[in-house]
């Protein structure tokens, strides 16, 4: 959630004339990429006095992941804020004291857009029979090079002692000293093993959740325009890479000053939520919007495109603009699509959950050293999730378009009613997959 | 619907049961042995190791990069049917190196791995410090591999087992089957002690028993790698990452009990545990901790690593038709259980060998 404040402290981290560029990571957090080491402590220190925390390990910061959509549309249960407000103040505590710190999810709507079967520790808000809310518990899941989904404990809490829920969880962690990552730890306690440390750690009751079926998955992105329960509504748009120039954030601050309260919400699909905004508002936000190249509306392709914002997602987003461009056109798809490019080694959970996942490489033809992908195909999250699978090693880069056209044509032409794409995959099995993205002769050599 | 007998219960043979019953075939798994896990499936000490045994690029260590990309899956739809944990675990692998000569062997990886896209890196000393206290001090440099990780073969095979017969298969323990029955060129099911069991599909998964029928009109040339392996009680974790030492490796299977294992001798069908390998394992440990000096070990057993020629597997038809082979993993067979199940499932149900594993197709070795 960023204030006016730090709308403006941030637009002005990145001048307009520098070509730098903000982008929008899958954890709600924000990355400026190439600035000299001075450059980004003065900045950092600029940025800080607007409130923004820092870090420099993986877990301390995008800790939680929030429900984007809290306290705002009609399918949101209750508003986590406070809850998430506290914890992330626990969480740079934490960071700063060291030690290994779990990846943790807050959501209090069906859509679940922050992914709770991915992290090492959600809070699920559900609705109870009886009326009210409550967190259920999950835990165990993790990203990385051998992913783990997170599975409901069976139990629940109230909806105010998330934060201390945590702050138990973290104690009862450094206390056993188990030699192993919180994720990995907490996976491996039984249900009742749990429920006799929260009881010696926390004061309120933990009772058996009644575990409700989930929603299939679709973008969970938060684009589009939504009314809120109190008659305004939220403007979600798609950003391209989740990269935005610092005219755009700072355009993007403006309008959300005119027309909503001032502020703006990161999503974790890397898109931008205006809350708030006045009925008549919402056509001149989105005409703003247009105005500075972020449209409120996208293909398939384009709006389940996501790009790792690690350490190599500096690079420019030419290639990923491109391959998309020509997906468009050749496929036409119109259902839900996650393709997400890897940009770093330390793989986000999208890298083992989303449709298709590119991971670069290097592969060597002839005497040559050429930049590949290795194509992962067959995840999904939600109620049927599943991890992808590596589909096809060391496709030359300038191949990858045309094989994804071949597999994603075949699934466009070929699918069953109501099939998923990884239901597809699954379908046409290894063999499929391997005849749909394997070379063909007319290929040719790849570019150097 | 279609009837498909599997030979042999071990991991593959699990795997490629519960795989086929999801395709909707009708699966007898077959095992002589009263229990399960009393060969090579038993015995491993679960590694996943991101490069198999692969010594440069080829088809082996494709085949093994495609294969770990199968277990997260696998794992969570065997723990969520069945309840069971299998431990899988990704804690990675560290191989130390003490001597110039061990760094110089390690920069030789490091140089083939990382061009082939595995993720290899080295560490220094005060990072394998940091992150293994209890590696002996001395050693020059550590190569790390952050991709492998490890699973309880064990409870694996009980997770498999479970979710087998959960689906409807029919796991025959103690039914040791003598031959292949066999009409003209085609396979009709098998001969046990019990009685005949017909099929319209068998999948010989017996490892390094592959050629137990020697009436086949052709050879399968699988033969046992003995490897001897040591179990200890530990207070607490003692590593957190899998250790390798030459051919030797330490894994911290749960938080009391790590398994140390090395050796490679062909020597048939013996699975007796030998003092030269209870001392060659020590060798091993003494040179990668001292916190275990004086420690008896628990456990002692030796397991059959199922090797084929070449070092490859053999996945596939045979030339008597509706016979099929997946075996000859040697010490992939843990990590490869969930594709290679995937894989001849569906090989099996199309009724072809399967596109991109032509590498180990049975018939490079079948001079009937």
């Amino acid at each position: 959630m960023l204030s006016p404040v730090q709308l403006k402290a941030i637009a002005k981290a990145c001048p307009e004339e520098s070509g730098q560029l903000w982008q929008i990571g899958l954890r709600q957090d924000l990355a400026l990429w190439g600035l000299s080491a001075q450059a980004a402590a003065a900045r950092q220190e600029k940025l800080a006095e607007a409130g923004f925390s820092f870090f420099s390990d993986e877990r301390g910061g995008g800790n939680p992941v929030g429900c984007p959509a809290a306290g705002l549309t009609p399918e949101a249960h209750f508003d986590p804020t406070p809850q998430l407000l506290q914890m992330a103040k626990q969480f740079a505590e934490a960071a700063a004291a060291g030690g290994s710190l779990p990846t943790v999810s807050v959501s209090a709507c069906w859509h679940r857009c922050v992914h709770p079967e991915i992290h090492e520790l959600s809070l699920v808000g559900v609705p109870l029979e009886g009326g009210g809310f409550a967190f259920e518990l999950w835990a165990g899941g993790g990203s990385g090079e051998t992913p783990a989904f997170a599975k409901p404990t069976g139990w629940q809490l109230p909806v105010d002692k998330g934060a201390a829920l945590l702050a138990a969880l973290l104690s009862g962690f450094r206390a056993a000293d188990a030699g192993r990552p919180f994720g990995a730890w907490i996976a491996s306690l039984s249900s009742e093993q749990l429920q006799a440390l929260l009881r010696e750690r926390v004061d309120f009751p933990l009772t058996a959740s009644e575990q409700l079926a989930e929603l299939p998955d679709s973008y969970r992105d938060e684009v589009g325009v939504r009314e809120q329960p109190g008659g305004r509504f939220a403007v979600g748009v798609p950003v391209w890479l989740g990269r935005l120039t610092g005219k755009q954030l700072r355009r993007a601050g403006e309008l959300a000053e005119t027309h909503g309260d001032g502020s703006i919400r990161l999503t974790p699909r890397q898109n931008l939520l205006f809350p708030n905004i006045e009925k008549e508002k919402v056509v001149p936000l989105l005409e703003g919007l247009d105005g500075i190249g972020l449209k409120g509306q996208a293909g398939p392709f384009r709006r389940g495109f996501t790009r790792c914002g690690g350490p190599e997602g500096k690079e420019p987003g030419a290639w990923e603009q491109e391959l998309v461009e020509y997906l468009e056109r050749a496929v036409r798809l119109e259902e839900p699509l996650r393709i997400h490019l890897c940009g770093c080694k330390t793989l986000c959970p999208e890298g083992g959950i989303a449709h298709l996942v590119l991971r670069p490489t290097r592969i060597q033809v002839d005497d040559r050293t050429l930049v590949a992908y290795d194509l992962w195909a067959g995840g999904e999250p939600g109620p049927e999730r599943r991890f992808n699978r590596l589909a096809m090693p060391g496709v030359p880069a300038d191949q990858v378009k045309s094989r994804l056209e071949r597999l994603l044509g075949a699934y466009k032409r070929d699918h069953q009613m109501e099939e998923s794409f990884s239901d597809f995959c699954d379908r046409i099995g290894e063999s499929g997959l391997t005849e749909l993205l394997g070379a063909l002769q007319e290929e040719g050599a790849p570019e150097a | 619907m279609r009837r498909v007998v599997i030979v042999g219960a071990g991991l593959i043979g699990l795997a490629t049961g519960e795989a086929l019953l999801r395709k909707g075939a009708a699966v007898e798994l077959l095992e002589r042995h009263p229990a399960l896990g009393e060969e090579a499936s038993g015995a491993a000490a679960g590694m996943l190791n991101p490069y198999g045994d692969a010594a440069g690029p080829g088809p082996l260590l494709e085949w093994v990069r495609a294969g770990l990309s199968y277990f997260p899956e696998a794992v969570y739809r065997l723990e969520s049917r069945t309840g069971l944990d299998v431990r899988f675990r990704a804690g990675g692998m560290i191989e130390p190196a003490f001597s110039a000569e061990e760094e110089k062997a390690l920069e030789g990886i490091h140089r083939w791995q990382s061009a082939a896209g595995i993720r290899v890196e080295f560490l220094s000393p005060e990072t394998v410090r940091e992150r293994e206290p209890a590696v002996r001090s001395g050693l020059r440099r550590a190569l790390w591999w952050p991709q492998a990780a490890q699973v309880d073969n064990r409870r694996l095979l009980e997770a498999y087992s479970a979710a087998f017969e959960g689906q409807g298969g029919r796991l025959r323990l103690g039914t040791a089957v003598e031959h292949f029955l066999t009409r003209g060129n085609r396979v009709t099911g098998v001969r046990t002690a019990a009685g005949e069991v017909s099929a319209d599909q068998v999948i010989n998964c017996c490892g390094a028993q592959a050629g137990f029928d020697r009436g086949l009109p052709f050879l399968i040339p699988t033969e046992p790698v003995k490897g001897e392996l040591l179990s200890f009680r530990t207070e607490r974790p003692l590593f957190r990452a899998i250790l390798q030492c030459g051919d030797g490796y330490a894994v911290q299977r749960s938080e009391h009990e790590l398994i140390a294992g090395t050796t490679s001798q062909r020597v048939g069908f013996d699975k007796q545990p030998t003092e030269a390998g209870r001392r060659k394992i020590f060798s091993v440990l003494e040179r990668l901790t001292d916190r275990l000096a004086g420690h008896a070990p628990e456990g002692h057993w030796a397991g059959l690593r199922p090797a084929s020629p070449d070092g490859l597997p053999l996945l596939g038809p045979t030339p008597l038709e509706g016979l099929w082979i997946a075996a000859g993993h040697f010490r992939n067979g843990v990590m490869m259980a969930p594709a290679t199940g995937r894989w001849m499932a569906e090989a099996v149900w199309a009724g072809r060998p399967l596109n991109g594993l032509d590498a180990f197709l049975p018939d490079r070795f079948m001079v009937s």
